[in-house]
């Protein structure tokens, strides 16, 4: 939106002054050159003149001279701080730049000095709704509709503005005066019927937010001939009678709808919701039976519905759920539906139905195999495929039941039986990966990939198992084969995409291999994708309101504030805080980082790469279009994420990362908030982040020991004022009791917690900060003695890592003891191990190539 | 007893799916595929003894090599080539938990079909070249592989030379020789 109009008194020549509304002219229709002599014609003249300065800035800026554009505006701001004008300009550059908060600030003071500027204050109210700032937006809505009471949208923003605000009954005010101003709407064009529809809808989803259900039907009723989305019509109109009681007419309301589409899962509750009975809630076995019974006289009218028969199996039990179960497997293992077990998964939550699912698809087995048939008394034979999708079926049902072998098992009868279903090698490698056998997971699936070039699923799962095996180039190749040819390389080509899954695949395995570089320069794509996501809601705010798609707007507008609570989003972030930390913790890493010392094999390859990708991008960049015609990005100036890793203070950059995430249900969240924390010496923050963990679990391991550091930390401190200091020891006092011994405070807790390996090892690390590190090796013996029964892979790899540190001699000892238990798991094989292994897959694949091979050797 | 009958479809071998026929091939015939591969009949050795995977995906053999499914799944391929008019089938197998059930004969069905049939275009309206007229088609089959010799034989082919030590490059002790069958068009 431009500046448009004049100010008064700005000291311009008659002859300035009509070359400054040209100029304003030539802004407004891009033509930037002419702009640009036009204004320094007038700055001929007068070079002190603020807004021309702002306005030539505001062009330069347009024309892509950002910096110096940013400079003149910058000092037309300074030399006119009254001119809504230059205030305005520097709004829209701020808003450009992304500086939403920044940008506001300067509309309102343009807004101070032109307080009736239509186009300033819709500019105003989007950046206001864009930053949740809700009462000056209701203010600066209600504004614009006094001023033009006759622009529809206006009636229409500024009950979405009260809404958003919270003033819901003023907001359902505003809409009845604006409904009411209209009439003859049946005879009105597509365009307003439609657009009333919606604001009709709207109005009645208020009504039904804040629980006026017979309000909101009446409403619904009456304006029955004006709704043009029959199905919002019909759903919103049975939930109301639900929720008014109004039984039978809110059943045949459900009824209706079931019959325009039985496959709405979301339908059938709402039916039984009407008989009283809550499908999201634990049911008793009265309801279970009644509503059994309905979806039974369901399945008479609709037999082909597959909600209904998936619903069943969630209600039945006992025997009648196995008759049931029966029946929906078999008929889905004829069909060959290999996500079968993706959709009963969700019963195995069910100890009973899950022993149930697995005894008949046993039983399957071994009838198919005799008599191709699934149970003796069938009529028909099967066709050849039902033993192979039932082997599947069973793959995935042990591999769900932590039964690995029986999984391995049924998978290589049906590999060797049709080696050419690509699934199968798919749920061989989930089971191996599950195993911890990321090496042999990774050959399964390349096998898989090899049968079918064209299956895009299939190529992005061997490419993200290849990462989680380490080898990340050969995984980039191969999904080179789906990316854009013209694309510098697949990696870039898929952070444009936002394809989120690889760079969080990438920044663990990137981090595993201690490239701390790539690892946060992966991470920090992460944040920034999920930034863009936040701003490409901006456009809406105008658009959807214009549009009068107002239901859809809001909903988005609730996801773009949930949005950072996504795992992803929260992952990336405590990732990213933990290397920050270790950037903090041992400085030698950023030198061995940017400056490594690999043989010069490895290094060499890499060098080879980035020149070779350096050279693509710049062929491309002489034209400024890559080969598909699209602008080439800007050059990559840090390709190794080397500047990330260089940040001279790595904690505050991990604080602020972890400044804006308050999801009180992640453990892992509150642990590295306390190390942030206690390393920046912020003991409340710590002690804050410490009583969250204990909120979760009181017998964390991560409590125990970080409570003890800040415990020590606090006998030291000097820095903090006594009320503080005495603040904090009483908080401290609710997690160890300030008259405590130390040593048997945590006697207590390996006593309490020796079956968890995991607090075993919060134990001996507890004795480490009490007995110095010199007496490390009692710790050491501790976890040694754990029982390796009790071990899980995630516990026992922390293990491994605490007595690398403070008796590496024994490291081995414990990587035997933990390889008993899980042999499967590369990550404590013995480095012999692997290479045998290694060179065994590699015979295999050359054995089965020769086989295949049409060449003779 | 009656069986739920199975859905079957051909598809066309290409770049994309040519690793399922490796995996076929390389599964079914005992010892190998190379084991198996032989050129023409009056050839002493094999004239293509690299590039059968590029040979079967050229567009005038579309209708000749084929990938079978049954229900959705790969089984099974037959793998033909042109050679002085006569069309020669190099491979026609089937999964062994799949035999029996008809599939050799929808493959082999097909190919005799398409041999006296002008090809069918890709887009449909299409001209297309017209086939030059193939006189007959043929195949080796080992002479002691029974079930394939009565799978001919009733399908009208018959022995009309017997070749010795053709399968050179089979392991063991076992008999290399093989049967010329034909059929005429």
């Amino acid at each position: 939106m431009p500046p448009s109009a004049l100010s008064k008194s700005r000291q311009l020549g008659t002859k300035e002054m009509s070359l400054f509304r040209q100029l304003l002219q030539q802004h407004d229709e891009r033509q930037y050159k002419k702009g640009v002599k036009t204004a320094d014609a007038i700055l001929k003249k007068n070079p002190e003149h603020g807004e021309t300065l702002a306005m030539k800035g505001l062009i330069l800026y347009n024309m892509g001279e950002k910096e110096n554009g940013l400079e003149y505006v910058r000092r037309g701001v300074r030399l006119d701080l009254t001119s809504h004008i230059v205030w305005h300009v520097f709004g829209i550059i701020q808003r450009q730049e992304h500086k939403y908060e920044e940008a506001l600030k300067s509309y309102t003071q343009a807004l101070r000095h032109d307080s009736e500027n239509v186009a300033l204050i819709r500019d105003v109210c989007t950046l206001s709704t864009h930053l949740r700032q809700f009462e000056p937006l209701v203010e600066q809505r209600l504004f614009l509709l006094k001023t033009r009471p006759s622009m529809r949208t206006h009636w229409v923003s500024a009950a979405v503005a009260l809404d958003l605000a919270g003033h819901h009954d003023k907001a359902l005010t505003i809409l009845s005066d604006f409904e009411n101003t209209l009439t003859d709407l049946e005879n009105a064009d597509a365009a307003l019927k439609y657009e009333m529809s919606e604001v009709f809808l709207y109005h009645v989803s208020i009504l039904e937010k804040i629980g006026k259900y017979q309000e909101a039907l009446e409403l619904l009723t009456e304006r029955q001939p004006n709704i043009c989305d029959v199905v919002a019509w019909r759903e919103s109109h049975a939930r109301f009678l639900t929720e008014l009681n109004r039984g039978d007419e809110a059943g045949d309301a459900w009824r209706l709808l079931i019959q325009s589409n039985p496959e709405n899962r979301g339908y059938y509750y709402g039916f039984f919701k009407t008989k009283g009975i809550d499908m999201t809630q634990q049911l008793s076995e009265q309801d279970k039976a009644s509503a059994l019974k309905s979806l039974t006289l369901f399945l008479e009218q609709f037999p082909k519905a597959g909600v209904i028969q998936r619903l069943r199996l969630d209600l039945a039990s006992g025997e009648s759920f196995k008759e049931i179960a029966h029946e929906y497997l078999t008929t889905r293992i004829t069909k060959g539906v290999p996500s079968l077990f993706v959709d009963v998964k969700a019963l195995y939550g069910d100890a009973e139905k899950q022993q149930m699912l697995g005894e008949l698809a046993e039983g399957y087995r071994s009838e198919l195999a005799k008599s191709c048939k699934f149970t003796s008394s069938d009529e028909k034979t099967q066709p050849t495929t039902s033993y192979i999708w039932t082997l599947y079926y069973l793959t995935q049902h042990y591999s769900q039941v932590r039964q690995y072998e029986k999984a391995l098992e049924a998978v290589k009868v049906a590999i060797e039986h049709t080696p050419t279903l690509p699934e199968l090698y798919l749920a061989q490698g989930r089971t191996l990966k599950r195993l911890g056998c990321q090496a042999e997971a990774t050959e399964s699936v390349e096998i898989a990939r090899e049968l079918d070039g064209q299956d895009r699923f299939l190529n992005g799962k061997t490419a993200k198992y290849m990462i989680r095996n380490g080898e990340i180039e050969k995984a980039e190749q191969i999904l080179a084969l789906f990316t854009r040819k013209a694309a510098v390389s697949s990696a870039t080509d898929l952070c444009d995409m936002e394809a989120i899954w690889f760079m969080r695949e990438e920044a663990k395995a990137f981090n595993k291999k201690e490239d701390y570089g790539m690892a946060l320069k992966r991470l920090h794509q992460v944040f920034d994708t999920f930034k863009l996501w936040e701003e490409d809601q901006y456009d809406f705010h105008i658009y959807c309101l214009r549009k009068y798609t107002i239901r859809s707007y809001l909903t988005t507008l609730k996801l773009e504030d949930e949005l950072r609570q996504n795992k992803n989003y929260v992952d990336s972030a405590i990732e990213a805080a933990r290397i920050y930390i270790k950037l903090h913790d041992d400085s030698s890493l950023v030198e061995k980082i940017t400056n490594p010392q690999t043989d010069g094999e490895v290094d060499k390859k890499a060098q080879k790469k980035a020149k070779k990708e350096k050279e693509k991008a710049a062929q491309k960049a002489k034209n400024g279009k890559d080969t598909d015609g699209l602008p080439v990005p800007a050059e990559d100036k840090d390709p190794r994420g080397h500047e990330l890793v260089k940040t001279e203070e790595p904690l505050e950059v991990a604080a602020r990362i972890l400044a804006p995430l308050n999801d009180t249900k992640r453990i892992d969240l509150h642990h590295v908030q306390f190390e942030v924390a206690f390393r920046r010496g912020k003991h409340a923050q710590a002690m804050k982040a410490l009583n969250s963990t204990k909120a979760i679990n009181a017998d964390c391991r991560m409590l125990h020991v970080q409570s003890l550091r800040l415990k020590q930390a606090l006998a030291s401190d000097e820095k903090e004022s006594d009320q503080v200091k005495q603040a904090l020891s009483e908080a401290m006092d609710q997690i160890i009791p300030s008259d405590a011994n130390l040593e048997s405070w945590n006697a207590d807790y390996l006593q309490r917690n020796h079956h968890y390996p995991i607090r075993l090892l919060g134990a001996a690390e507890a004795i480490v900060l009490i007995r110095g590190e010199s007496n490390a090796k009692d710790a050491v013996n501790i976890v040694m003695n754990v029982d390796p029964k009790t071990l899980d892979p995630v516990s026992a790899a922390h293990i491994k890592d605490f007595i690398a540190k403070y008796d590496a001699d024994r490291v081995d000892e414990f990587r035997q003891k933990v390889n008993a238990q899980f042999p499967y798991n590369d990550d404590f094989k013995s480095e012999q191990q692997l290479d045998e292994e290694k060179k065994a897959r590699e015979e295999t694949r050359s054995e089965r190539l020769n086989a295949e091979s049409d060449q003779s050797k | 007893m009656t069986r739920i009958s199975p859905r079957l479809d051909l598809a066309s071998v290409t770049r994309q799916n040519i690793g399922t026929l490796r995996r076929l091939n390389g599964v079914i015939l005992p010892g190998g595929f190379r084991a198996w591969l032989r050129g023409s009949p009056n050839a002493q050795l094999v004239p293509y003894s690299d590039g059968v995977y590029e040979q079967v995906q050229a567009p005038e053999l579309e209708d000749f090599c084929k990938l079978v499914y049954y229900n959705d799944i790969p089984v099974g391929s037959v793998c033909c080539r042109i050679d002085d008019g006569k069309l020669y089938i190099m491979i026609l197998a089937v999964l062994a938990p799949y035999r029996r059930e008809g599939l050799g004969r929808y493959m082999l069905e097909h190919i005799l079909h398409a041999a006296v049939s002008d090809p069918v275009p890709i887009v449909k309206g299409d001209k297309v070249q017209p086939r030059k007229k193939l006189e007959s088609v043929y195949m080796h089959v080992h002479v002691e592989n029974e079930d394939a010799l009565n799978f001919y034989k009733a399908h009208g082919f018959q022995v009309v030379q017997e070749v010795k030590e053709y399968y050179k490059r089979m392991k063991g002790d076992g008999n290399r020789d093989a049967y010329v069958l034909s059929k005429q068009l």
